[in-house]
């Protein structure tokens, strides 16, 4: 699914996975009582339960309802808030209302609850995260100013109330996407209640989504009811009544809490707790997600010295054995990647990336053609989430070229920093997903000054051309074509290593028939199985 | 009594100033941006992170940054987190459930390790003593997270007598378990400081004094022995109150009990300084406060150091 995605990154303790005995597990699910549908979910203590501030947030998806959505039933973005969302040239989009639609506290879902919401969202001294949401929106730079000073204006000039049913939204540049941004949770409306009295609305949100916020005790438990006022498709729904979001600190925690029976549904499995729950909790508690939408890849940023080389970058590639690390530290719950993009988009062509095959006396021979490297390869990594990988493959890089690598791991922080700061001083291994469905969101890092491209700092007018030309076609097959182009000139230049697609599991009881929208994992989808 | 009292907690106040600023001054030295950490992989856009920095003062220099949270510290202001929640608030959320673990698992452990102690100390070199050590060896030989997962697993998941994990069954059943633990690990050295100190009071010249003028052996072991034993017993009670509260953060993360340990961790993670300096600020305050009641309390038992 397309909502907003943060690549959070699950710190866990090498401590906390000491496997706990085998132990079996009643057949009763977790909170079945009393006939009511009752399913609840891991969750972390939220930020904030309105999707504009905290975009991830699971709480925020399941209360609100989009413009766009994809539906769980067909798997594709379809109008849910929205009757239509149409365009002649991807930069002018006419957005027509369903009528009739209510929030949770019977006030109207009109145009201007969504203009609100977004010029809000969009004034970035509000400081809120959904920001990064609106930058493609014409308007964008009169609320953001740089210099620090206060915006003249408070509405995105790009927002236009035709009249209560009908806005039109002006962008910077054409992009045939938009109608995936729509499906984003900092493009949730706002009902009056969330200006009159934010203070309060923060604590008591009301939105127009399948699902209606009932409590927040926090540091506990977010309580969420089924909303009997929603008009969407059962596709945008999902079978439990009440759903229970129960905080947790870890997800070892929280695993352990399934174990008991006191827990109906876990996401972003870790791969070592993937083996431990299939052989404590079965196979048939294992939820596999439908679509890949992560990769995991070393980028060598292009303001560090002695690594520019293509031959070079190839010949590290190259000795990269990624079908044995799959195999054997990821268990198999990974495939190697050969390419820029995930299999799962349009775009994707197996083997456009030809170094990615290991051969590791082509590799060296390859080596040799570059010059040799005398150097040290540097490679920084997150101390927690990742280093068992990357161990793995410095390993590999520096049998199979005999090449010196040197490992720089850190704290999640100062990693981003570094990488944000342009401060690296080597390659940087790192995951990255999309937001929603599309290739734009995996070769952005590739054009200048494109979401994520500060990793990098790569460059390419040839690259930018044909980005901006694929994001312009609203024809998808033809879309597809261009951004395969594109992948394939910056794949000339390596900035990238492909390394792995990671399989996403869910845990879930009998009760709780898991579903994910377009390779996201969301809670509220899950379906009642009892 | 009172003088000495005012003149303790007037030492307080630099005590104070010079922990909050060597914890603000560690949080800013840390390596990495907050601002950076608020969304991962993907940076927030320019202007974002320059309102950011703006709102939070972060491009001042250190001491400027210092000087405003010390402003407002005073003012009974504990500043605001990334998200904008109140830290003062984040804190008074967590400190009663880390508040009723603490205590929980430091009367627990009184009690086991007094009686061990005791027991061990009065059958000095007999069978019980002997039974006395080996339980202490065993629970400081053993990590503390060991007998927290296996004590989770047995009584949480098998036997399903707790939740293994939240506090969802409030106090006592749902702080019982995890209090355990914590006691039965800090008991072993409560145990065996009771003891030896105990057998050194019992080969202390006074008791034969004692035990000469006649005096019965259960007044010479109560009235006499037990309470000159209790005194180094008494400040290491004290001070283990004070580091139970900052110290439970692995106990907290395996039963998911959201206490002050987790929220310190998450904090120091995210380098959000106005979060850590709160809590370690009312951490010292607590420590200090616990340090002047047992310094207090001593007189009570001891009249050779009343004032």
């Amino acid at each position: 699914m397309s909502k907003k995605k943060l690549i959070a990154v699950a710190a866990a303790s090498a401590a906390f996975m000491l496997a706990a005995s085998g132990c079996s597990v009643g057949a009763e699910a977790g909170g079945a009582a009393g006939g009511e549908k009752r399913l609840s979910f891991q969750l972390a203590e939220p930020t904030s339960l309105v999707p504009h501030e905290s975009p991830g947030s699971q709480v925020a998806m399941a209360t609100c309802a989009n413009l766009m959505e994809v539906n769980v039933e067909t798997q594709e973005l379809e109008p849910l808030a929205a009757k239509s969302v149409t365009s002649e040239d991807a930069t002018t989009w006419n957005i027509e209302l369903q009528e009739g639609w209510t929030f949770q506290d019977g006030s109207p879902v009109t145009a201007d609850s969504f203009a609100k919401a977004w010029a809000k969202t969009a004034t970035g001294s509000n400081a809120w995260q959904g920001n990064g949401s609106f930058v493609s929106f014409k308007g964008y730079k009169e609320l953001n100013p740089t210099d620090g000073s206060k915006p003249t204006t408070k509405t995105l000039s790009g927002v236009k109330v035709i009249d209560g049913n009908n806005l039109e939204v002006t962008l910077n540049a054409a992009n045939a996407d938009f109608p995936k941004v729509l499906s984003t949770s900092p493009l949730c409306p706002l009902p009056e209640a969330a200006f009159s009295d934010p203070k309060a609305y923060e604590e008591n949100p009301v939105s127009n989504g399948p699902y209606k916020f009932v409590s927040w005790n926090h540091n506990q438990e977010v309580v969420l009811e089924k909303w009997d006022g929603f008009k969407g498709a059962a596709g945008f729904s999902g079978g439990a009544d009440r759903l229970v979001g129960q905080i947790y600190t870890a997800v070892d925690a929280a695993y352990t809490d399934m174990t008991a029976n006191n827990l109906d549904m876990i996401r972003n499995v870790p791969a070592t707790m993937v083996s431990k729950a299939k052989s404590q909790l079965g196979e048939e508690s294992l939820y596999e997600v439908k679509t890949g939408s992560k990769q995991y890849t070393l980028q060598i940023p292009e303001y560090v010295k002695g690594l520019e080389d293509p031959d070079l970058r190839r010949a590290i590639s190259m000795s990269i054995d990624r079908e044995a690390i799959a195999a054997s530290l990821l268990q198999g719950y990974a495939a190697a990647s050969d390419s820029l993009v995930p299999p799962s988009l349009d775009s994707y062509k197996a083997g456009s990336c030809e170094s990615c095959t290991f051969d590791a006396a082509g590799a060296k021979d390859l080596l040799k053609k570059a010059g040799g490297f005398d150097g040290t390869f540097i490679i920084e990594h997150n101390s927690t989430s990742d280093a068992q990988l990357v161990q793995a493959i410095s390993k590999q890089i520096q049998d199979n070229l005999g090449i010196k690598v040197q490992l720089k791991p850190m704290l999640g922080t100062e990693l981003e920093a570094r990488r944000n700061n342009q401060k690296l001083e080597g390659a940087v291994f790192g995951l990255w997903g999309w937001s929603y469905k599309s290739s734009d969101q995996y070769l952005s890092q590739y054009e200048t000054g494109g979401d994520g491209n500060v990793t990098t700092g790569y460059s390419n007018d040839g690259v930018d051309k044909l980005l901006r030309a694929a994001r312009g076609e609203q024809d998808e097959a033809k879309a597809a074509t261009l951004y395969a182009q594109a992948e394939a000139v910056v794949m000339k230049d390596m900035p990238a290593i492909p390394l792995f697609i990671p399989t996403d599991f869910g845990l879930h009881t009998k009760c709780a028939v898991m579903n994910d929208a377009q390779g996201d994992l969301q809670f509220y989808r899950a379906g009642y199985g009892c | 009594m009172l003088g000495y009292t005012i003149r303790r907690i007037l030492q307080m106040v630099p005590v104070v100033i010079g922990a909050t600023f060597i914890i603000y001054a560690l949080t800013f030295l840390m390596p990495g941006d907050p601002v950076a950490a608020l969304t991962g992989s993907r940076p927030l856009p320019e202007s974002t992170v320059a309102q950011i920095r703006l709102a939070y003062h972060l491009d001042d220099p250190f001491l400027v940054q210092y000087g405003n949270y010390m402003l407002g510290l005073v003012q009974g202001n504990f500043g605001i987190d990334f998200f904008g929640r109140p830290v003062l608030g984040l804190i008074l959320e967590r400190l009663p459930v880390t508040f009723a673990l603490a205590m929980t698992a430091w009367a627990l452990k009184m009690v086991i390790g007094l009686a061990i102690g005791v027991y061990g100390g009065l059958r000095n070199g007999q069978a019980g003593d002997h039974f006395a050590l080996v339980f202490t060896v065993i629970f400081l030989g053993i990590p503390g997270f060991v007998i927290a997962l296996g004590a989770q697993t047995v009584f949480g998941v098998q036997l399903g007598w707790v939740d293994p994990a939240g506090i969802r069954a409030g106090w006592p059943l749902a702080f019982i378990l995890p209090a355990l633990v914590m006691a039965i690990e800090a008991s072993a050295g409560l145990a065996r400081l009771t003891r030896t100190s105990l057998v050194d009071v019992l080969r202390a010249e006074y008791l034969r004094t004692a035990r000469a003028k006649g005096l019965s052996p259960r007044r010479v072991i109560w009235g006499h022995a037990l309470r000159n034993a209790m005194i180094p017993v008494v400040t290491y009670l004290g001070l283990s109150l004070a580091g139970m509260l900052g110290g439970a953060v692995i106990i907290e993360a395996i039963f998911n009990i959201p206490g002050i340990g987790g929220l310190m961790v998450a904090a120091i993670n995210n380098k959000e300084g106005t979060v850590v300096v709160g809590i370690a600020t009312m951490l010292v305050l607590v420590y200090l406060l616990f340090n002047l009641f047992v310094d207090l309390l001593y007189g009570i038992i001891d009249p050779r150091v009343r004032i």
